[in-house]
């Protein structure tokens, strides 16, 4: 859990230092004061992306140069770590004052999964997004499947890039083809196994409440047909000449789709918003409570909550808050302070134009 | 600032901050320390910088660095094994492997690897040099040493590729944990490297 954070020059905060509980926390502020501005750097802090930008440049303050964030995070229960991270031309990471170079090893101290009102778009939006959120899902328990993922997203623009030069060599073509075949079916593998685990813990959660039998169903479509490298080199043999024609790799994780399918509707096509929003909603819990499956992930995560509970009646607002319970910690962000008993015990913060002030009511 | 010190003074500090690893501080130590050389070692000094370039050749035979044009001292040596050569991206890596002192054959340097992102294609290795060098016949194996990275893994695939009509075995090698190590303090990706590359005892 998150103790202490300090930033500067992160979006609309100059420089903010703040306290938090162990337990529940509430941001209070009006629109366009820096709530969600908040959430995203704890989110950043956990994942080093960002749950609504994937541009890294667009979290500095306007004007600055670079941004900084520690932390204070106490991640095993043992000691407090600090980490660090600043960002300017270069990115540099810290875990306790000693340089970390790989994203990898600094990701896992603090396991973030952020709940918000963009979230819908994991149903309805382009499978981009999609790809996008199981990658993040499958990424928080596996560093290998990461790393996978990083290598094969090099080797695929290196591929793409002689795609489109004027007459791209065969040699070197075939030279990045092997490693995308090995790092391709890790991948696919991992996202088979994990759209499995999804399914089952989305038809339980639809089973605890909805306490009938819905039809829920997630297909992974695997855009090369195939999990096994032999075959992944194959398919490069049997399609590179067209790739060079259509100048770009015709297939691969990088065009795979998952299907969410809701009494056999498809939901992006055929589900109404709010079938959509109520969706995204179980599949954000789905991705919590697997996450939440070790003592150790329990203690690490951290859930932020963004906007999200308004539009929920009170029997579903009330399944939300004992999924979320059982994380170590949560952030909430309201317009004004909350009144219901589930806030009771939360330590509030108003949030006031980049400024951060902690209220005791 | 920049106008405390004369202007030649300031162009040897900006020259030797220009170097890796130095910074202002330390090239002005630098700059100061040798106001203090004489004459004659400016003078040898400046010479060894002067005929830097044409003093400092590449080997005709593997691309390691000589003099003068000449093979170079691995090139040129009557005990070292010419059936095996190890192929690395820059000279600089010659002196690694020969600190290790296990590998008694010879080198050749390709120049870099194939690196399509930034512009860097087959032309710029070279490639055909060491195709020459097997297809001469004598050599029994040829150790690929590139980093193991996207663009080094690549490029040893496009090598084994190239040298397929000479019939000569290629290896890489081997990835996993360093010698002399605590497996503790291994990295998730070295240690799913040196388990899927493990060997039976």
């Amino acid at each position: 859990m998150i103790k202490k954070l300090f930033m500067r020059d992160f979006r609309n905060f100059s420089e903010v230092s703040l306290s938090f509980s162990d337990k529940l926390n509430v941001l209070t502020g009006e629109n366009g004061q820096g709530k969600t501005n908040l959430l995203e750097a704890i989110f950043f802090t956990g994942m080093l992306r960002s749950f609504r930008t994937s541009r890294v440049a667009d979290m500095k303050k306007i004007g600055s140069q670079s941004f900084y964030i520690s932390c204070e995070a106490d991640s095993d229960g043992k000691w407090t770590k600090k980490l660090e991270i600043e960002y300017g031309e270069l990115r540099k990471l810290k875990i306790d004052s000693s340089i970390v170079k790989k994203a990898s090893e600094f990701i896992r101290n603090l396991m973030t999964v952020a709940f918000s009102p963009d979230d819908i778009a994991i149903v309805n939006g382009n499978s981009r997004i999609r790809r996008r959120f199981i990658d993040i899902c499958i990424s928080m328990e596996s560093p290998s499947y990461m790393s996978a993922l990083l290598e094969y997203s090099e080797a695929l623009l290196s591929r793409n890039r002689l795609l489109r030069s004027v007459s791209p060599d065969i040699k070197i073509l075939r030279a990045f083809e092997p490693v995308m075949a090995e790092k391709a079916s890790v991948i696919s593998k991992y996202r088979l196994d994990y759209s499995e685990l999804l399914k089952k813990e989305m038809q339980k959660i639809l089973c605890d409440y909805m306490r009938d039998e819905t039809d829920f169903d997630i297909r992974y479509r695997n855009s090369s047909g195939t999990f096994s490298k032999d075959e992944y080199m194959n398919k490069f043999e049997k399609e590179r000449n067209k790739d060079i024609l259509r100048k770009m790799t015709s297939f691969g994780p990088q065009t795979d789709e998952f299907d969410f399918f809701l009494n056999s509707k498809l939901l992006r096509c055929f589900g109404s918003t709010g079938q959509c929003r109520f969706i995204s909603l179980c599949l954000k819990m789905a991705e919590l409570n697997l996450l939440l499956k070790t003592e150790e992930n329990i203690k690490k995560a951290v859930v932020l909550v963004d906007d999200v509970t308004g539009e929920l009646d009170s029997r579903a607002r009330d399944y939300f808050f004992k999924v979320i319970n059982r994380a170590g910690q949560t952030f909430f962000t309201f317009t004004s302070v909350p009144t219901d008993k589930y806030f009771k015990e939360a330590s509030i913060y108003k949030i006031n134009s980049g400024r951060v002030a902690s209220l005791y009511v | 600032m920049s106008s405390k010190y004369p202007e030649p003074l300031k162009e040897l500090v900006d020259f030797l901050k220009s170097l890796p690893g130095i910074g202002l501080k330390n090239a002005e130590r630098l700059a100061f320390s040798m106001l203090k050389w004489p004459q004659d070692k400016l003078e040898a000094f400046g010479d060894s910088v002067k005929n830097l370039k044409s003093s400092v050749t590449s080997c005709p035979e593997c691309g390691n660095l000589s003099s003068e044009g000449v093979l170079c001292s691995i090139c040129v040596s009557a005990s070292r094994d010419r059936s095996v050569i190890c192929v690395i991206e820059e000279s600089l890596q010659i002196y690694t492997i020969e600190s290790g002192g296990l590998f008694k054959g010879v080198y050749h340097v390709l120049g870099g690897k194939l690196s399509p992102l930034s512009g860097r294609g087959a032309e710029s290795l070279t490639t055909d040099l060491l195709h020459r060098r097997v297809s001469f016949g004598g050599v029994n194996e040829v150790i690929l040493a590139l980093s193991p990275d996207v663009e080094g893994q690549a490029t040893s695939v496009y090598i084994s590729e190239i040298l397929k009509d000479t019939n000569v075995k290629v290896s890489v090698l081997a990835r996993g944990l360093p010698a002399g190590s605590d497996i503790s303090y291994a990295d998730s990706a070295t240690i799913a490297a040196a388990i899927s590359g493990r060997k039976s005892l």
